[in-house]
């Protein structure tokens, strides 16, 4: 007790020397907590985003491999002359949506799948919103994950079914978020398997009530355009929602029913993929399902894909996270992430060794107090802990002011470092966009879906709120502590070398 | 009662190597040298040196940054003298060395030699040690300073009946001994009462 007491009364005596130790390690301290602020900051807003962008599991056919493949198998059979090239893109099996979801790289729970087919009313006075029966206006659609591209009815296909609407199995997402763009007007939503939201207008226009079913059919194709499947349902309306978006996504398909989103009838996956018979595949056929796949870490992405390989993914897709979203987002996090760390460190090594120097000349100062101590039967451990606690009691109380400084200056110099890294970056973007103006372009995906590598409208971090969890508390405590305890290895090590008579004789 | 020793001899002759092994500052390395029945070498130096002995230096050593009074009782501490009130015990010890309460509360750097010296007397007796062993301790100081150092040694021995060892070289400190020990080469030569 009397050691601490004494350490403590040393603080005071020896206002000069201190007074220097506690400006480095305050000046130390700072920068730490300034530095490890924003450095815990960015890493969570860093694992956040890893796990928004980094973790959804995008699966897109990679245009570049299917146009070669199929030149590649015509030039083999042609007979010298310059012919058109048909593309046959590359399809998943709905089958295989579902066996890709049971990966144990996944997040079951996270892992959402939609499905929409084209379909008529079996009941022929039923009318979809903008169809004209005369126009051909329902004319066949193609897709593959997720969107869907008009394309003409090819020569002889003249009677094959044409769908005039779509049903779209779990596609609710439009319901929920913060500013949902469908919103239930009447009935309920749908609860069980044969049930389904129709829009307000299509009911109105065609007289349903909620509680009345209709029937719908479908016939699908295989990418010969041979029917593989006769599909029909009988769906009960329990409800009715208002559309707040434009009745088309596509301003160029205006007046085509099937593209109408007012036609869309909403019911569950297992509703349409129920009806579905036999080993059917998505795209020209007529149904489309599309399904998103979270990893359990983003890191598991290169396992998850041997595995959809290994399942009968076709080479012709590529598997990827949302990197590009991710990297533009995070890149200016990062750089400021770095940057913390590295000035972190610097100061630290730096400061250190300023901070063992010092403490090494304050103990040669206070060899003859040593002496003195030891001669009055002080043993040698007992000084060395009183030393080590002065520099603690130091290191304390820095600690409180360092903390409380650099919990002002955080976030000043956050915004500064972050504004310059988002400009850093918005340079690089700009000279990389003009170097691809210059380049011809390679790729092109079907299905409305991104290829990866394609530009993202995200927007880069701009502002970073900065705030000091318990964690960074502890950090900045260890910190405090190691400075202290270094510098109190130099005054033990210096201690261990003194002997009381020969201090004492050198001085007299 | 106490007996006062003086320990003469010329320069170099060993007084003060053998005031150092005394106080266990240093260890011999030939020969014994026993507290009671135990050997130096073989017993906690830094205890010893705490509990049992008393040491007056030439040059004072005290902590020059504290007071008078947080010297005495840095000491009682560092014996682990159990004693509720060590600040007033420290008082009266500085009051019988000849230092009142307001030069005790003063730090040693502004205190003058014969006060230092008076201090250093009254650390030495802080923890109640039967040995006061003293080096030279009116080196520094003016006839005033030393006639009442002294007095102080003396009556050390002979009221309170403790053994004083000093080094010296002054005939006025000799003058005050019991027992002269004349110290040559290393050896004790010469005893007289």
């Amino acid at each position: 007790m009397y050691v601490l007491k004494n350490a403590l009364k040393n603080l005071v005596r020896n206002r000069g020397r201190n007074t220097l130790i506690a400006v480095i390690i305050f000046a130390i301290i700072t920068t730490t907590v300034i530095a490890l602020i924003i450095n815990n900051t960015s890493s969570g807003i860093i694992d956040d985003y890893k796990n928004r962008f980094g973790s959804e599991v995008s699966i897109s056919p990679n245009m570049e491999k299917v146009m070669q493949n199929a030149q590649s198998s015509q030039s083999g059979g042609g007979n010298g002359r310059q012919q058109a090239v048909r593309i046959s893109p590359p399809s998943i099996n709905p089958k295989q949506y579902l066996s890709f979801g049971e990966s144990d790289y996944l997040l079951q729970d996270k892992c959402t799948y939609t499905a929409n087919i084209g379909v008529k009313c079996s009941d022929e006075s039923f009318t979809p919103i903008d169809y004209d029966e005369n126009s051909s206006s329902g004319s066949m659609m193609y897709s593959v994950n997720g969107g869907s591209r008009p394309a003409p009815m090819p020569e002889g296909d003249e009677d094959r079914f044409s769908p005039n609407m779509r049903i779209y199995g779990d596609s609710w997402g439009e319901f929920t978020g913060d500013s949902p763009s469908r919103k239930l007007s009447e009935g309920r939503q749908v609860q069980k398997d044969g049930e389904c939201l129709m829009s307000a207008d299509l009911a109105e226009e065609n007289g349903v009530d909620i509680g009345d079913a209709l029937a719908f059919n479908a016939t699908l194709y295989d990418t010969e355009r041979n029917p593989v499947a006769e599909v029909e349902y009988s769906l009960t309306v329990v409800g009715f929602y208002t559309d707040a978006t434009e009745e088309y996504p596509i301003p160029m398909m205006s007046g085509n029913s099937y593209m109408n989103r007012r036609n869309e009838v909403l019911t569950t996956f297992d509703t349409v993929m129920n009806a579905v018979s036999g080993d059917v595949a998505t795209g020209f056929n007529g149904l489309d399902v599309s399904a998103t796949y979270y990893l359990k870490n983003p890191d598991m992405l290169e396992d998850f894909k041997r595995e959809l390989y290994a399942k009968g993914l076709s080479g012709d897709f590529d598997v990827n996270t949302d990197t590009l979203s991710y990297n533009k987002i995070v890149a200016p996090v990062e750089g400021l992430k770095s940057m913390s760390l590295t000035f972190m460190l610097v100061v630290l090594i730096l400061g250190g060794v300023i901070l063992v120097l010092l403490s090494s000349i304050a103990i040669r100062e206070r060899k003859y107090e040593i002496g003195v101590l030891r001669a009055m039967g002080m043993k040698k451990g007992k000084v060395a802990v009183g030393l080590w606690l002065e520099i603690l009691a130091i290191a304390a109380v820095c600690l409180v002011l360092g903390i409380t400084a650099g919990i002002f200056a955080s976030q000043p110099v956050s915004d500064t470092l972050l504004e310059r890294q988002v400009a850093a970056i918005a340079e690089e973007d700009a000279a990389q966009s003009a170097q691809n103006a210059n380049r011809p372009m390679i790729g092109m995906t079907i299905g409305g879906g991104r290829a990866p590598g394609a530009g993202t409208d995200a927007k880069p971090l701009e502002n970073m709120d900065v705030s000091l969890s318990i964690v960074t508390i502890l950090e900045i405590i260890a910190v405090a502590v190691l400075l202290a305890s270094v510098s109190g290895i130099v005054s033990i090590s210096r201690i261990t070398k003194y002997e009381p008579i020969k201090i004492l004789m050198e001085r007299n | 009662m106490g007996t006062v020793y003086t320990i003469i001899g010329k320069s170099g002759s060993g007084k003060s190597t053998l005031l150092s092994l005394i106080a266990g500052l240093d260890v011999c390395t030939g020969g014994e040298i026993h507290h009671g029945r135990n050997d130096l070498k073989n017993i906690d130096r830094d205890d010893y040196r705490a509990k049992h002995i008393g040491v007056v230096f030439q040059s004072y050593n005290l902590l020059i940054n504290a007071t008078a009074v947080e010297n005495i009782i840095l000491s009682m501490e560092i014996s682990g003298i159990k004693q509720k009130d060590k600040k007033e015990s420290a008082y009266k010890l500085l009051e019988r060395v000849g230092i009142d309460k307001e030069t005790a509360d003063r730090k040693v750097l502004k205190l003058s030699g014969g006060e230092q010296q008076r201090v250093g007397i009254a650390r030495a007796l802080s923890h109640d040690a039967n040995m006061i062993i003293a080096d030279e301790p009116t080196g520094n100081l003016d006839d005033k300073s030393e006639d009442e150092v002294l007095k102080i040694l003396t009556s050390l021995a002979h009221d309170d009946g403790k053994c004083v060892i000093i080094v010296t070289h002054s005939k006025e400190v000799t003058a005050i001994a019991d027992i002269i020990l004349g110290i040559k080469e290393g050896r004790i030569e010469t005893i007289k009462k």
